[in-house]
């Protein structure tokens, strides 16, 4: 009844005129981040995440939902019209999407894949609303050995997510791990790993480690694109689109199925829980389903359905809901995206988990209603006003862009931290992060290293302590041994059962 | 072209190196602390060498992993590098100048300098100079004005 308050009181917090204003000024943001490919959702809250110093946290939080939500969906928008996924998750969207658009149906391919994110958006937000609470008393039980064992499992699913390269993604882990242990120690006052230089006694800064990895990488590698590479002709954003045709028929709806949606968006909820996992994964293993489940399955990948982009995009916005249980009742975020987040509530003072949750209510609760209005009104609203204008997204001058972002990260950098060398640790990890990406180290696995580390090394060695040094201290407590099991089933299913060829 | 390595080196094999080399000054730092173990109780060290362990049998593994696919060897070309290796230096000098020179003009001349990296439509000079204006301005306005946090001015003025 506590919680149902609590949530409610998020939706009033939310009719407050300047905080809604901050969410739709979020979704826009989210919307432009999203449409334009190479930029993320997770870019954009990297951008404005200095500005949070001088925001309320709440209108902070709320700003980042209606990135967030927008940010997944408005991907579909590229991939549809000129087969450019403008965000990863959307890449399975394109498949039908576009065939439909060069048939001469993008509005109703548009209208579905927004009907889909809407209903998608609103059941993960129901979703989230439901379990987080739930979660937190989970959360509460847990105690030190098995906090270590959580965030273990948590680092493991990370770095078994990566399937196409499980050692990439695990010299990424730990190399954020490694980079996060340089400066003071957490538990004695003692300077480590500063390697005989006196500037990296306060060690590297988490937002210079989020500028980097993803602001200043983005803009190396889009500089080394040549113009050909991804330049849009200007006449194949000129289709015309009709607002009546963003209406899905009723008639598809009904062929997709009530089920169809649910279970979509069930499939994303449940992917975005898992650490590491994200949008792409939940559109691909949805989309997967939907051909199994479907009558037609030959129809899938040409013009003659919509189902996969419904699949697709129901559980790719579903996951928004999904990432954010483990981020605020364990502390682990469930994507990139909710990693950045995580950083807006550190960089606030706010330690994210079971605290967080039952003291600070107040606080979270209104990222919950901001996730559901995102979903519910503001999306479905944005297509009809903007939808047929974002195709020309797109055209927007690179340079102007990416001279824009290059100055906003390091002036931002500067603002979070006035420190000359947190300024070039975001440009340093901008550079390590451009060299991995360039092959293929996925460095969100860097990042979440660097979030993950110290909490694993702080719960290990207190779980030691209590144990006076006896490892067998992580076998002896339920929920620790049930996380380290949960771990071997987890590699066990994603590795073992699913070798290729298999 | 000036730096074209016609040589032929696999990029994965070249990080595993430099990981390989980072992992050991890290470890020989880690060793240095003293013991990881005392008077029964794990040190600040003893973590960070469990991890720079299962860092060093992972890139080994994908040392080997990488030396096996030759096929897949890539050319190592510089060429295509210029424009990143520009845009990193001239945000060493941003970085430099941002606090004595102040935002404005910092900020003018950076944004000139990457619009300048990536035009490819060969823009007039005085059309650069006017967007490099008007995102820094529209930057200030942002930071200054809406979220009123102070940025860094010459003479406490521009």
């Amino acid at each position: 009844m506590e919680n149902i308050q609590g949530i409610l009181n998020g939706f009033v917090v939310l009719t407050n005129l300047t905080i809604f204003i901050y969410l739709v000024i979020g979704f826009f943001i989210g919307m432009f981040f999203g449409a334009v490919p190479g930029l993320t959702s997770c870019l954009a809250i990297a951008l404005i995440l200095p500005l949070t110093y001088s925001m309320d946290i709440v209108s902070s939080l709320v700003m980042c939902m209606g990135i967030f939500m927008a940010g997944i969906y408005s991907g579909s928008i590229t991939a549809i019209t000129i087969n450019i996924p403008g965000a990863p998750s959307a890449m399975m969207t394109a498949l039908e999407g576009n065939k439909l658009m060069q048939n001469g149906q993008g509005a109703k391919a548009l209208g579905h894949a927004a009907f889909g994110s809407m209903i998608g958006g609103t059941i993960g937000s129901i979703l989230l609303m439901l379990i987080a609470p739930f979660s937190l008393k989970l959360a509460l039980m847990i105690r030190t050995p098995g906090k270590f064992s959580l965030i273990l499992f948590a680092l493991v699913v990370i770095i078994l997510i990566n399937r196409k390269s499980l050692a990439k993604g695990a010299i990424a882990t730990f190399l954020g791990i490694m980079l996060a242990t340089i400066g003071i120690d957490l538990m004695k006052p003692m300077v480590r790993f500063n390697f005989g230089f006196n500037v990296l006694t306060e060690g590297i800064d988490l937002m210079a480690v989020i500028i980097g990895t993803f602001a200043v990488s983005e803009v190396l590698i889009q500089a080394e694109k040549s113009q050909d590479e991804v330049s849009v002709k200007k006449e194949e954003t000129e289709h015309k689109l009709n607002r009546r045709d963003f209406i899905p028929k009723w008639k598809d709806i009904k062929e997709i199925g009530i089920v169809s949606y649910i279970k979509s968006a069930l499939i994303g909820f449940f992917v975005g829980v898992l650490p590491g996992a994200g949008g792409s994964m939940a559109a691909f293993i949805s989309y997967s389903e939907a051909i199994r489940a479907s009558k037609h399955p030959e129809r899938f990948g040409t013009s003659e359905t919509v189902e996969g982009i419904a699949a697709a995009e129901t559980a790719n916005n579903a996951m928004c809901g999904g990432a954010l249980v483990p981020m605020l009742t364990f502390g682990i975020p469930g994507d990139a995206t909710t990693a950045v987040v995580l950083g807006v509530l550190i960089i606030n003072g706010l330690q994210p988990g079971p605290q967080l949750m039952s003291t600070q209510f107040h606080l979270v609760a209104p990222m919950f209603a901001a996730l559901f209005v995102s979903a519910l009104i503001l999306l479905p609203l944005s297509l009809f006003l903007l939808g047929p204008y974002c195709i020309k997204i797109v055209l927007i001058d690179r340079g102007i862009l990416y001279a824009s972002i290059a100055t906003v990260a390091i002036v931002g950098a500067y603002v979070s931290t006035f420190s000359i060398f947190q300024m070039f640790m975001a440009l340093i990890m901008g550079i390590i992060a451009y060299i991995l990406r360039k092959q293929n180290f996925p460095v969100v696995c860097l990042l979440l290293g660097f979030i993950l580390g110290p909490m694993a090394e702080d719960y290990f060695r207190r779980a030691l302590s209590l144990g006076h040094g006896n490892p067998l201290i992580f076998f002896r407590s339920a929920d620790s041994v049930f996380f380290l099991v949960l771990t071997i089933v987890f590699y066990y299913f994603l590795i073992v059962r699913r070798r290729p060829g298999k | 072209m000036l730096i074209n390595f016609k040589h032929k080196i696999n990029n994965t094999t070249i990080i595993c190196i430099m990981i390989f080399i980072w992992n050991t000054i890290y470890m020989i730092e880690a060793i240095n602390m003293g013991s990881p173990i005392r008077k029964g109780r794990v040190d600040v060290n003893f973590f960070p060498i469990v991890i720079s362990c299962l860092m060093y049998l992972i890139t080994l593994y994908l040392l080997i992993d990488s030396l096996k696919q030759k096929k897949e060897i890539i050319d190592f070309n510089l060429t295509n590098k210029t424009k990143p290796i520009l845009i990193i230096i001239f945000t060493v000098i941003y970085i430099l100048i941002l606090k004595s020179t102040g935002y404005m003009l910092s900020s003018i001349l950076y944004i000139f300098s990457i619009i300048s990296i990536f035009d490819s439509k060969k823009r007039k000079l005085y059309i650069k100079i006017i967007y490099a204006v008007i995102i820094t301005v529209l930057i200030f306005l942002l930071y200054e004005k809406i979220f009123a946090i102070r940025l860094p001015k010459l003479g406490g003025i521009f």
